[in-house]
């Protein structure tokens, strides 16, 4: 599980002819993707193509039926969704899931111990290496707030937060992993234009800042279309479509998923 | 919305109040329940106070170290009713980490209390020998080394009853440990045969005391010259403070530690915890640990003052008063662990006992309740009206009202407070 070295131009997180099936429904269906380092990967499609899904085979909460999933040259697929948030792989959720009793700087916190290495026994005796580790965690969790505007807010309860401070606190909490590859899943939903606009230059300043790769799934065009390096477009779990988001919005095959087959 | 939530120790002059009158009745007149209860009082009050610590503190000091002690030596049982609600409040410390900071909803807890009961007690006396031979009960100065020892088997025991039940979540994980809190009650009812572990449902006794010869010595140096009756109740009240103490400690390094913000966030949200990097099995196996080693040590000390354990200590019932405290208290709160501890023990031991005493007397006394309309013959009340017999109804009411009324408990931990009235 250990780390891959930081700031690799070449990292890739791959998807490999994976296959994932509930009861009746094939979710996705032998998909393969690949997502790089420094880039921002737009993951669009209808509703109930998969891209939640794929979200989740990503960080372990399902695992596939076949195919396999591979961060640099490290297999994913089969660890518990722990190890892969060490490994690399930070994320939001579509519906916030945050710790609405702990603080905004408490809820970072929470994401940056995984790699620190202090012990029971170091928090019962505050061993100076507990303080280091603490001063430490509180010095990345503090960035991560910054970053994503919400250092003066680092004492509010998150439960208390307005709805797109939540969505904000979600990617500083992710951000906060240290991960190799962001994963967001619909961070603009329910926002408003202007913090729409705002959001879409924090998560290009992610990229550029912290050479972060980001996997986006998003509904509002817009973004996606503003923001996105590349786009791959799913629909019945398989990919139908990839590319630059000029060359898939005059995809036929796009239009035709989206808007249905014109007469 | 809620009314805005004030702590119980709103000023200092109530306090002092409540402190020096509290310390100076039960000075006067030991026996006295009331002044016990204005002692107490004033010893909550102190607990939940904000301000000035090192008043606190000193204030505490005198309340925990001088009066009550002093108190305690005209009325012994005293000490053994604080003893008493201090083993409590450490159990209820305990449990607080297991359901108030990682939210498992322990209903089994009184298994490791009796765990770390039986470790002293099959070892501390003539037990032993039955099952492995040799010479035991072993001396009594072995019962130091047993606090920790109960505190190695008893969080094993824990891993071994959690490893299973925590793959469990809610309502689930709440069956399953109130069924293996049995299992370890029946265990010891029932390990008498085919090899006699725990002398089945006879229980164990005696059980060894630890020699305190040089507590004596102690005090004699100091110029304290106590009768001899008075040592071992006053060895275990001190015993007990400074557990309570070590205890605490521990509860709030670990609570504001990368592991204590584990707990909460595993409460909080499972999926976003392990989606953190948060390992959701041992996390939670650690604060089963936790909480059941503080029971442990606790038990250790329990066998050792009572002399004697039989199974009857370990029921559902004791595993539900202590959930009672915590709740009362606050959830996650560790001073309202103690304060819960402290209510619902008083209450059970000593209040609800006083009220059937004096209604007893009420009866015998034969005396006419006039009240021109209405007359009402004393000596005809009910036998069945006995409060002490009614404690489980007191506790479950009190459960009820404090979830309408005050669900974040009495002085509820920072993070439940602040959830629960932000909207001011």
């Amino acid at each position: 599980m250990s780390r891959v070295p930081y700031r690799q131009e070449t990292m890739r997180l791959e998807v490999r002819e994976v296959s994932k099936r509930f009861g009746g429904l094939q979710a996705i269906s032998r998909l393969t993707l690949a997502f790089e380092a420094g880039t921002i990967h737009a993951v669009i499609g209808p509703n109930g193509a998969g891209k939640s899904t794929l979200f989740n085979l990503l960080t372990g909460i399902y695992r596939p039926d076949s195919g396999s999933i591979w961060l640099h040259d490290q297999r994913l697929d089969g660890r518990p969704p722990h190890q892969v948030a060490a490994m690399g792989l930070g994320r939001t959720f579509q519906n916030i899931r945050l710790f609405d009793a702990m603080t905004v700087l408490e809820n970072c916190l929470v994401a940056c111990h995984h790699h620190l290495r202090s012990t029971y026994l170091d928090a019962v005796l505050r061993t100076g290496r507990f303080r280091r580790m603490e001063r430490q965690a509180m010095q990345i969790a503090d960035q991560a707030l910054v970053i994503m505007g919400l250092g003066v807010r680092r004492g509010a309860i998150a439960g208390a937060l307005s709805y797109g401070e939540r969505r904000r606190l979600e990617i500083a909490r992710a951000l906060a992993l240290q991960p190799r590859f962001l994963l967001l899943d619909e961070p603009a939903a329910g926002m408003n234009p202007q913090e729409t606009q705002q959001l879409q230059e924090t998560i290009a300043s992610l990229r550029a800042e912290l050479h972060l790769g980001i996997v986006l799934i998003e509904h509002d065009m817009h973004l996606v279309m503003g923001l996105s390096d590349k786009v791959s477009v799913l629909e019945y779990g398989t990919r139908i479509a990839e590319g630059t988001p000029e060359a898939v919005r005059n995809d036929p095959r796009v239009i035709e998923a989206y808007l249905g087959q014109e007469a | 919305m809620w009314k805005k939530s004030r702590t119980l120790g709103g000023g200092m002059i109530p306090l002092l109040a409540a402190a020096i009158a509290g310390s100076f009745w039960l000075l006067l007149d030991p026996g006295s329940t009331l002044a016990f209860l204005v002692w107490l009082a004033a010893v909550l009050l102190t607990l939940a106070w904000e301000g000035r610590p090192r008043l606190r503190w000193a204030l505490g000091a005198v309340l925990l170290l001088v009066v009550l002690p002093m108190a305690g030596m005209a009325n012994s049982f005293l000490l053994e009713l604080t003893v008493q609600i201090g083993i409590y409040a450490a159990m209820a410390l305990g449990l607080n980490v297991v359901v108030g900071l990682a939210g498992l909803l322990d209903l089994g807890y009184a298994a490791f209390f009796a765990v770390g009961a039986y470790t002293w007690a099959i070892f501390g006396s003539a037990q032993a020998a039955a099952f492995l031979g040799g010479t035991f009960p072993l001396p009594g100065g072995y019962f130091y080394l047993f606090l920790f020892i109960a505190v190695i088997t008893t969080a094993l025991v824990g891993v071994l009853i959690g490893l299973p039940a925590l793959r469990l979540r809610g309502d689930y994980l709440a069956i399953v440990t109130l069924a293996m809190g049995e299992v370890v009650r029946v265990l010891a009812n029932n390990l008498d045969h085919p090899i006699n572990i725990t002398n089945g449902p006879q229980g164990i006794t005696p059980i060894a005391r630890p020699p305190i010869g040089w507590f004596s010595d102690l005090l004699g140096s100091v110029g304290l010259v106590l009768p001899a009756y008075i040592w071992y109740p006053l060895f275990f009240y001190l015993l007990v403070l400074l557990l309570i103490g070590l205890i605490t400690l521990v509860n709030v390094r670990l609570s504001d530690s990368p592991l204590g913000r584990a707990w909460v966030a595993i409460r909080e949200d499972e999926v976003a915890a392990r989606a953190m990097g948060i390992p959701l099995l041992r996390t939670k196996l650690m604060a089963f640990a936790t909480g059941a080693a503080f029971s442990g040590t606790m038990g250790v000390v329990f066998a050792a003052k009572q002399l004697f354990v039989s199974p009857e200590s370990f029921t559902l019932v004791q595993s539900i008063l202590i959930l009672t405290m915590v709740i009362l208290g606050g959830m996650g709160s560790i001073r309202g662990a103690i304060v819960g501890a402290a209510l619902v023990t008083v209450l059970n031991l000593q209040v609800l006992k006083s009220l059937s005493e004096y209604l007893n007397v009420l009866r015998q006394s034969g005396a006419v309740l006039d009240l021109g309309f209405w007359r009402y013959d004393l000596s005809a009340l009910p036998t069945q009206l006995e409060p002490a017999k009614y404690e489980r109804l007191v506790f479950g009411v009190i459960l009820v009202a404090m979830m309408i009324w005050r669900p974040e408990g009495l002085l509820p931990s920072r993070r439940a407070s602040l959830e629960l009235h932000q909207g001011e």
